[in-house]
């Protein structure tokens, strides 16, 4: 495999990483996406929510630039037809994976802090 | 499957009626159901004038309908032109599946109409040699109620509720009653009133209720013995119905057979009155209401209130031996219900015997989830394991609401099966009772989920219990709530008949070390982490957090490890058992998480510029949960001051109003992890005395509520005033059962 296709898939799995613990952290803070909207639970730590979502979303940020960065290294140099293929199935299944992961914590993984005491 | 006359009468009401203010359009499917009842019922109140429509055939619409008179071939008098009642009359008999007129609504009272309306008479049991429809047939006529025998329908029930038709129809407060073989509500209600027109009572007095007349009107007049037989009165007929309805194989006829004292005896033995084989007041009783004769006697009782010596005396000696009593408190200890110290000893030594119930819900709905079933497992296994309770007991989970049949299946039964997946987590063997209306207990008992019933029978106006017999394996039957004594041994009770299948326990295995807990052998170290860890895990706020925070096991196992000896000695030092302070640190080392860390940054911006004498930055704070045991320094500084005032600690108070204090105690339990471990020590110490009101003595042998309560504290304290929030009482709850895992396994050590 030639160093730039290392590079791109290096980069792209960087940045499915980084859009996990994104999305794990969106998860943490409590974020809830229910029919009335993004609703958050409450945390144990008075501040300890905001604090998750703003490194969440830091690290969303960082996702989309490895996606960009994903994008110029099979675009840079001489044009390639493999690793324009590769970069672009590596784009695609960083954003499946990641908006997949987004959603998952915020609309389909079960909040357990909707807490039911009796 | 759409029926045509039934589709013909849906156009015919669109057509006439739908426009009209007060009625809606009517789906045409052809199928009779209870909208097109409603719709036909308003539509009669329109054409009898009365203004304001409801779907409910009532007094008022019964009332205009007697004023327009029984429906006849000459009234209405359709010779001018249709009458709409009587179309409405034709479109509700065609529901009934009975041909009005082949399918036409004519409007008048033809031939065919006039067959249809003798059939349906027939049906009920009213005779064949009359057509006219009474106000009383038409109202049966537009309800979803059979005439005829339905798939599954008893025909001996049957007979009895054509007999009842037949010879009530006249009395003002008796309406027709299906004849589908069904012995439900509306038959058990006609049933009482029935009863009570043969006891006499007149009109207006009847009430369908099982009250003092009807109770002293049996026992004159109703007590049969084999060869009584109906001759005036329908006594035994109605004897051998109620016996039917019960389970017994009986017929609808007017002889008390030595047959019928058979299934007397078997039915007294059964519901544990004296086999007497006749029908006395007491029979009868418990033939037609779910409490039978309340006034019977009982042995059991059940009650919120703790048996002191006083209350226990004057239950002895009214003659109680069984004592249901209740496992936990509900987390924010508004009802003090639990086992208190001593009482199950002071019970056994009176020769009583106790059967646990447990219930911090359950009287709606929403609580039987699949995962709450589980918890509640769980959370009783470890009071039970908590209070000595020995193999083989059986706990009581309430269903404490009529629970129709749908929601026992959809509900209830997941929820039994998350309370049979952890009720052994605690290597002891308990079963599952239920304590519900009948119809509840039978199915959870037929499902294989539970092994004995405690039967709500006072709710005599449950679905569940109305009509329905006692469950096979009935062990307690509650019949009613009175207060018992007086002075300071007074005290309220619910009484129960007991059945003898089950008796309860009357010794405890006690469980608890009262001497100081030991290390933890290096050998163990492994399989007791595997158990803490599984219990954090089951109790996670978010299932995200172990698999993001994959550092936190091994740094809480190493802390553990590391910190035992510390632990150990703190433990034997204060008197306490070792889960009290290991609870919160491994609890709370389980749940750090990077959002913590950004808290404890702005509390050191906050002191930084303190220290500096400047105005602390914007967002900063100055205070936040840290160390290994997550306190804020504000609680660790309040527990510290209560551990000096106690003489638990010889350290110096702090002053939460000082800032220099408050970054002192912040920084002492973020850097220095056995201090740390100290105050999450004296705040639980703190805590368990606050509304679990547990002395120093008892703190190695706490009840299950005192160790809920300290939990709930630790997060919200019981200082603070007020009712901590839910999520502190989740919180307690579960870290209830970590604490107990953590106690189960210092057991074996």
């Amino acid at each position: 495999m030639k160093p730039r296709s290392i590079s791109v898939v290096v980069v792209g799995a960087l940045g499915v990483l980084l859009g996990f613990f994104g999305a794990a952290f969106l998860n943490l803070a409590g974020l809830d996406l229910r029919q009335e909207g993004l609703g958050r639970g409450s945390a144990w730590e008075e501040g300890e929510s905001e604090y998750l979502v703003v490194l969440g979303s830091g690290l969303l940020v960082l996702w989309l630039i490895s996606v960009g960065g994903v994008f110029l290294l099979a675009r840079s140099g001489r044009p390639d037809r493999k690793v324009h293929v590769l970069g672009t199935w590596v784009i695609v299944l960083s954003a499946l994976l990641v908006t997949g992961l987004v959603v998952a914590s915020v609309a389909i993984i079960p909040r357990l802090y909707d807490w039911q005491a009796y | 499957m759409a029926d045509p006359w039934v589709q013909a009468a849906q156009d015919w009401y669109n057509v006439t009626y739908s426009a009209r203010p007060g009625f809606e359009t009517l789906i045409v499917d052809g199928v009779s159901g209870w909208a097109t009842m409603y719709a036909l019922t308003r539509a009669l109140q329109y054409e009898l004038g009365i203004s304001s429509l409801s779907d409910s055939f009532g007094a008022g619409t019964l009332a205009a309908l007697t004023s327009f008179g029984t429906i006849t071939a000459s009234n209405p008098n359709t010779s001018a032109g249709p009458s709409n009642i009587v179309k409405i009359a034709q479109a509700g008999l065609y529901c009934k599946g009975y041909n009005a007129d082949g399918g036409d609504l004519k409007g008048r009272w033809a031939t065919a109409t006039q067959l249809a309306v003798t059939s349906l008479r027939g049906d009920l049991g009213l005779g064949t040699t009359s057509s006219d429809l009474t106000p009383k047939l038409f109202k049966f006529l537009l309800t979803m109620d059979a005439a005829r025998l339905l798939p599954g329908g008893d025909s001996v029930v049957r007979d009895g509720q054509r007999s009842m038709n037949a010879r009530h129809q006249a009395r003002r407060d008796y309406f027709f009653v299906p004849a589908d073989g069904y012995f439900l509500r509306d038959t058990h209600r006609a049933l009482l009133f029935a009863l009570q027109y043969e006891l006499g009572m007149a009109d207006g007095v009847a009430n369908g209720n099982f009250g003092p007349g009807t109770k002293s009107g049996l026992q004159t007049q109703a007590n049969l013995s084999t060869g009584s037989s109906d001759t005036t009165k329908h006594f035994v007929r109605l004897f051998h119905l109620a016996l039917r309805v019960n389970g017994y194989a009986t017929t609808f006829t007017g002889t008390f057979t030595s047959t019928t004292a058979t299934h007397t005896n078997s039915f007294q033995s059964f519901v544990g009155l004296p086999p007497t084989g006749t029908a006395d007041l007491q029979t009868w009783a418990s033939l037609l209401v779910s409490t039978g004769d309340p006034d019977r006697p009982g042995t059991g009782a059940d009650c919120v209130t703790t048996l002191t010596a006083e209350k226990l005396a004057t239950l002895r000696n009214a003659g109680y031996v069984y004592f249901g009593r209740y496992l936990t408190n509900v987390p924010d200890y508004s009802l003090d219900k639990c086992i208190k110290h001593g009482e199950l000893e002071r019970i056994f030594a009176s020769g009583g015997r106790v059967f646990p119930l447990f219930q911090t819900g359950g009287a709606s709905i929403s609580h039987f989830t699949p995962r709450r079933g589980a918890e509640v497992g769980e959370e009783a296994a470890n009071a039970a394991w908590g209070y000595g309770l020995p193999n083989n007991t059986i706990i009581y989970f309430s269903v404490d609401f009529d629970a129709l049949p749908y929601q026992v299946t959809d509900a209830v039964i997941p929820y039994f099966q998350g309370i049979q997946q952890r009720l052994q987590r605690t290597g002891r063997t308990y079963r599952v009772g239920v304590y519900g209306p009948r119809d509840v207990c039978r199915q959870l008992l037929e499902a294989g989920l539970a092994v004995s019933s405690f039967v709500s029978d006072m709710s005599t106006g449950y679905a569940g219990n109305l009509g329905k017999p006692l469950p096979a394996s009935w062990a307690f039957d509650q019949i009613r709530t009175l207060t018992v004594g007086s002075g300071t041994g007074a005290i309220e009770i619910d009484k129960n008949v007991v059945s003898g299948r089950y008796a309860g326990i009357n010794q405890i295995s006690p469980t608890i070390r009262t001497t100081a807990d030991p290390r933890i052998p290096a050998v163990k170290l492994d399989a007791f982490e595997a158990e803490w860890f599984r219990a954090c895990l089951e109790h996670e706020d978010s299932i995200v957090q172990p698999a993001v925070m994959v550092g936190n096991r091994p740094n809480v196992k190493s802390r553990v490890s590391t910190h035992d000896q510390y632990i150990t000695e703190l433990a034997t030092t204060l008197g306490v058992p070792k889960a009290l302070i290991m609870t919160p640190l491994i609890w709370e080392g389980m749940v750090i998480n990077p959002g913590d860390a950004g808290a404890d940054a702005l509390v050191a911006a906050y002191y930084a510029a303190k220290e500096l004498g400047q105005t602390p930055p914007p967002g900063s704070r100055s205070d936040s949960s840290t160390g290994v045991c997550q306190a804020k320094a504000e609680t660790a500084i309040r527990a510290n001051n209560w551990g000096v005032s106690q003489g638990i600690v010889t350290s110096r108070s702090y002053d939460a109003a000082v800032w220099q204090d408050m970054w002192d105690m912040w920084r002492l339990i973020k850097n220095d992890e056995e201090s740390a471990i100290l105050m999450g020590a004296l705040t639980m110490m703190m805590e368990a005395s606050g509304a679990g009101g547990a002395s120093r003595s008892q703190l190695r042998q706490m009840t299950p509520s005192q160790v809920m309560a300290m939990c709930v504290g630790y997060n919200n304290s019981w200082f603070d005033g007020g009712t901590p929030a839910q999520e502190s009482m989740v919180y307690g709850r579960n870290r209830m059962q970590l604490y107990y895992t953590i106690k189960r396994w210092h057991q074996s050590f």
